[in-house]
């Protein structure tokens, strides 16, 4: 009796063993799938900024727009960190990218890590971050706007158009407003997020000087010096999360883009050549940092 | 009991579970809580102004003058760019000339009271820089305008993308600053712009006048620049910006003119062009700035007192008047007749009188032979008529007079001038001007009728070729006939030589471009092309000249490289020197290279060699780059040999100065010296010089 009762108890045991190691596994199954390990979202802007209508080509907005997108949608990822290397880019691009990053910041921390470079147009994306990282020598900067002075036709009994600025748009006075208005927009933008950290005025920023990193955070065009590390656990301190994986996001569209194909994306047109730094801008207004006009003879 | 016990552990165990994962991912403090997002001011943006374009009524004043518009230094502008100007210059009655460099500067010049620099992109030649400094100096006015935005056209640049060409621009500054810098104002190589203040853009600058009202600046507030370079000059700035203005090169400068009035307020140099053109200058008070502008170069202020100055410095109506003889000599009337149709081509007429009439603009003519009335005249002027007969007891300085052949002593008269001393008339033509407030008059005294003849000719055609002048006194050989050259106003091209240096100059070894501009700019209108400054001549900017001078230096280089003969491909027409210890483009078998320390004179009466001696030995002097020059092969050389290696040389008696004709090719005469020019001895360099400029040249004619 007694035996039989120690081995009821042992059963007993067993069982409730069994039950707490059964619910503990589906506890922690159910915690894994209720509480993802957490992830920071990476998206490079690693290219000229430009717009190409639909495809998912680099440097593309709409490859931009679709990484966030991801990120929106995946529960996982609770911050995003943008890595600039670019130039720069075309106008209504950059500006698109600004303010895609300034929605998605209603929903997450969003922070900027200056890599080599974050000119012109990437820089007036990375005011769409906050707070922004950058290297001692990075190329911070070169607010302004530039473009191709639209020729001045002359009214003609060949070409007949409903009004004086049907064919090119604008004369050489009104391009040159528009170039001043979309300057005095980007110094709005910049002024505006920059807030009380600026300490450089609009006048001296329009110059469109480049500054390096240190310099930088001097005038207040950046927040701190340091990694893309840095950003990315900056960026998981501001979403409060801890021991978090980081995900490629552009890896991950072009991956789902492409459906495991091998990945043949373009660049663009007027991109530079990386060897030879030559470019053909086809016409436009550009938010661009030319570097090949640095140094080059 | 014990069963409750364990289902509470067990919830207990999934809810640690639960918040274990949530504490280990999620426990680095609180949630993210979205920002307030700044909102950006949309009253700053896109109030860029528009240009105040103002109505200005023009009140023209009568002015009078010929203003000459350079247009022969590759000038970045239009016609269309000058209307503005040129219309207001018009609406003065002044006459407008544009220069296209079809005769020299200097001559044509001779008319001018005022010119006009626009962007120039080719520097003045030393020639046309003294002309110019003559020109002001004697009260002519020059107004020079340069621009930001013009700069070396693209056409006339070596750059074949035009879009470099468009990013990289050849600064126009140096040619400005070849013409600016005699009368102390520099061109700086910038733009002045102002991020405070300004009108839309950041280049395009308000500026006020500066302290003090000039004639030009008169009743402006405020004119606009689009671009303009800043100045520095010890003059009077017209305009001053506010202390925002600044220049893209001198930073931290405060003091950045952009309009300058130098030389006694005869030069007037202005940093933008756009402010000039249509519809740029109706912006702000630019048209009334125009507008002075205009009156300022319709104002002849140029002193003609001078021979050169013919027939300038008279006045609309001029009297030709014999002094001596009782009765007109037809040849005068004949010469008068002629002389007529060149004054009424320049405004002025001519009438054939016999008596001076007082007050009248004349021109005089007489005989030494008519001593009384002649001696007087010169005596006017300070100048002694002896007449000399044997027994007279003369200065030793003067020659005794001649005696004739049947043993008679001739008398025979001396000209005592002050800075010249005491000449005989034989073979003299005199020219004396005397002009005063009222009156020029202009006297030519000669030997004989047909050298006072030959002296209008010598006056209407300019030509005073082998003249010396002393005050307001000159003196021209009268034998012969003189050349013929062209009237004013039927000016016929001048012998162009461009002389083209593929090197610099720099770094302690040299060329001799400075050599042969300074040796031939007197004779011919010389135009000095540097390579590395200027970029590869195109095929237009070799295009006009007559003899091209290409030196490839004495430099250490290697035949691949040479641009010379890039240049030498190019030229379309005209004879060529080749010149230098570096490789030349010529058609000799292989290229070796030895040093070279002495030339000999080869045995030939070729017209190269005049005035040197057959077989003289010419020591070179030291290069000053000990790079050994090119070997010419002997074999291959079809032309006349015309200095060898001397004894002292590695390869003695190969050809050094070559010269070979070819009727048939684009270039019918090419001489070739394969050593630098600037190690001759002075004398033979300026010799050969000449020579082989001369003998260049002739070919064309």
């Amino acid at each position: 009796m007694g035996q039989s009762s120690q081995l009821r108890k042992i059963g007993i045991l067993l069982l409730w063993g069994s039950i707490f190691v059964a619910v503990g596994l589906v506890s922690w199954g159910l915690a894994t799938q209720l509480i993802p390990r957490p992830a920071v979202g990476l998206i490079k802007v690693s290219y000229e900024i430009w717009s190409t209508g639909t495809d998912l080509d680099f440097g593309s907005v709409e490859l931009f727009q679709a990484e966030i997108e991801s990120a929106r949608r995946d529960p996982r990822i609770k911050a995003v960190v943008v890595q600039f290397d670019s130039p720069g880019g075309e106008v209504v691009a950059s500006q698109t990218l600004y303010l895609e990053l300034q929605a998605l910041r209603k929903e997450m921390p969003v922070i900027g890590a200056i890599g080599s470079v974050a000119g012109s147009g990437a820089y007036y994306a990375a005011m769409g971050t906050d707070p922004l990282y950058a290297r001692p020598s990075s190329s911070v900067g070169n607010v302004g706007v530039w473009g191709y002075v639209p020729p001045d036709l002359a009214v003609n009994d060949v070409i007949l158009a409903s009004g004086p600025f049907k064919l090119t748009g604008s004369n050489r006075d009104e391009f040159l407003r528009e170039i001043e208005g979309i300057k005095q927009e980007f110094l709005a933008t910049v002024t505006s997020q920059r807030g009380a950290r600026l300490r450089i005025s609009a006048e001296e920023l329009s110059q469109g000087l480049v500054y390096p990193g240190r310099e930088a955070l001097r005038l207040g065009l950046i927040d701190y010096i340091g990694t893309l590390s840095d950003a990315i656990a900056a960026a998981a301190q501001q979403a409060g999360t801890q021991h978090y994986t980081v995900v490629d996001l552009e890896a991950r569209v072009l991956d789902t883009y492409f459906q495991g194909e091998s990945a043949f994306v373009n660049t663009w047109i007027g991109a530079a050549d990386p060897a030879t730094g030559k470019r053909t801008l086809p016409p436009g207004i550009y938010l661009l940092y030319d570097m090949r006009l640095r140094g080059t003879p | 009991m014990k069963t409750l016990i364990r289902l509470l552990l067990l919830l207990s165990l999934v809810a640690a579970i639960f918040a274990g994962r949530w504490f280990w991912f999620y426990g680095n403090g609180p949630a993210y809580q979205p920002p307030q997002i700044a909102e950006i001011q949309a009253d700053k943006v896109g109030g860029a102004p528009t240009l105040d374009h103002r109505a200005f009524a023009d009140e023209p004043v009568a002015g009078n003058g010929h203003v000459l518009i350079d247009l022969a230094h590759h000038n970045n502008l239009t016609r269309n760019d000058l209307s503005p100007l040129q219309s207001r210059l018009e609406a003065r009655g002044v006459t407008v000339e544009f220069f296209n460099g079809d005769v020299t500067l200097s001559y044509a010049l001779y008319q001018a009271t005022a010119l006009i620099v626009l962007a120039p992109s080719v520097p003045f030649t030393s020639g046309e820089q003294k002309a110019i400094a003559a020109f002001v100096k004697d009260g002519g006015r020059l107004f020079l305008a340069a621009d930001p935005t013009r700069p070396v056209p693209p056409e006339y640049t070596a750059e074949d993308d035009v879009e470099s060409a468009a990013f990289f621009p050849t600064s126009a500054v140096p040619a400005m600053n070849s013409v600016a810098n005699l009368f102390d104002v520099t061109y700086f190589d910038d733009y002045l712009y102002n991020l405070d203040e300004n009108v839309g853009n950041y280049r395009n600058v308000a500026f006020t006048p500066a302290a003090g009202q000039t004639p030009l600046t008169q009743d402006v507030e405020t004119v606009v620049f689009f671009a303009a370079h800043s100045m520095r000059s010890a003059g009077t700035a017209l305009f001053k910006g506010d202390p925002a203005v600044a220049s893209t090169v001198r930073t931290g400068e405060t003091d950045l003119p952009p309009a300058i009035l130098a030389a006694d307020a005869r030069v007037l140099a202005l940093g933008d062009i756009t402010c000039l053109t249509a519809p740029y200058h109706t912006v702000a008070d630019n048209d009334r700035f125009l507008s002075h502008i205009a009156d300022w170069l319709a104002q002849d202020t140029r002193v003609r007192n001078a021979l050169e100055d013919f027939p300038y410095l008279f006045g609309p109506q001029v009297d030709l008047v014999q002094i001596s003889g009782d009765r007109v000599d037809p040849r005068l009337i004949t010469k008068g007749g002629t002389l007529q149709t060149y004054f009424e081509e320049t405004g002025r007429s001519l009438t054939l009188r016999t008596d001076v009439v007082p007050d009248h603009d004349a021109l005089l003519v007489g005989l030494f032979s008519d001593v009384e009335t002649v001696k007087a005249l010169l005596a006017q002027n300070g100048i002694t008529l002896t007449t000399v007969v044997a027994e007279d007891t003369l200065p030793a300085v003067q020659p005794k007079a001649e005696q004739t052949s049947n043993g008679a002593t001739a008398p025979e008269q001396y000209l005592e001038i002050p800075a010249l001393g005491a000449l005989s008339v034989k073979g003299i033509t005199l020219f004396i001007v005397d002009c005063n407030a009222e009156r020029c008059n202009i006297s030519i005294v000669a030997e004989t009728a047909e050298s006072v003849a030959s002296a209008v000719e010598r006056l209407a055609n300019h030509n005073f070729v082998g003249c010396a002048q002393a005050g307001a006194t000159t003196l021209c050989a009268a034998e012969g006939a003189p050349e013929a050259q062209p009237k004013a106003t039927e000016p016929a091209p001048a012998k162009r030589i461009l002389v083209i240096s593929v090197e610099a100059g720099e770094g302690g070894v040299r060329t001799s471009a400075a050599d042969f501009v300074n040796m031939l700019d007197d004779i011919y209108a010389v135009t000095r092309w540097t390579i590395p400054d200027d970029g590869q001549p195109t095929r237009t900017d070799l295009e006009g000249y007559a003899v091209y001078i290409i030196d490839s230096g004495d430099y250490a280089g290697s035949l691949s490289d040479s641009p010379a003969f890039q240049a030498i491909d190019r030229i379309s027409s005209g004879n060529v020197l080749l010149v230098g210890a570096q490789p030349l483009p010529i058609d000799t078998a292989e290229f070796e290279y030895a040093p070279i320390n002495d030339l000999v004179v080869a045995n030939t009466t070729h017209p190269l060699l005049e005035g040197l001696t057959a077989g003289e030995l010419i020591t070179l002097l030291p290069s000053e780059s000990s790079v050994p020059a090119m070997i010419i092969s002997g074999n291959d050389v079809e032309s006349a040999i015309l200095l060898t290696r001397g004894p002292n040389s590695p390869s003695t008696g190969s050809p050094a100065l070559v010269a070979a004709v070819d009727e048939t090719s684009d270039i019918n005469r090419i001489v070739v010296a394969a050593f630098p020019f600037y190690r001759l001895p002075e004398s033979v360099q300026r010799t050969l010089a000449l020579n082989i400029a001369a003998w260049l040249m002739a070919d064309g004619d």
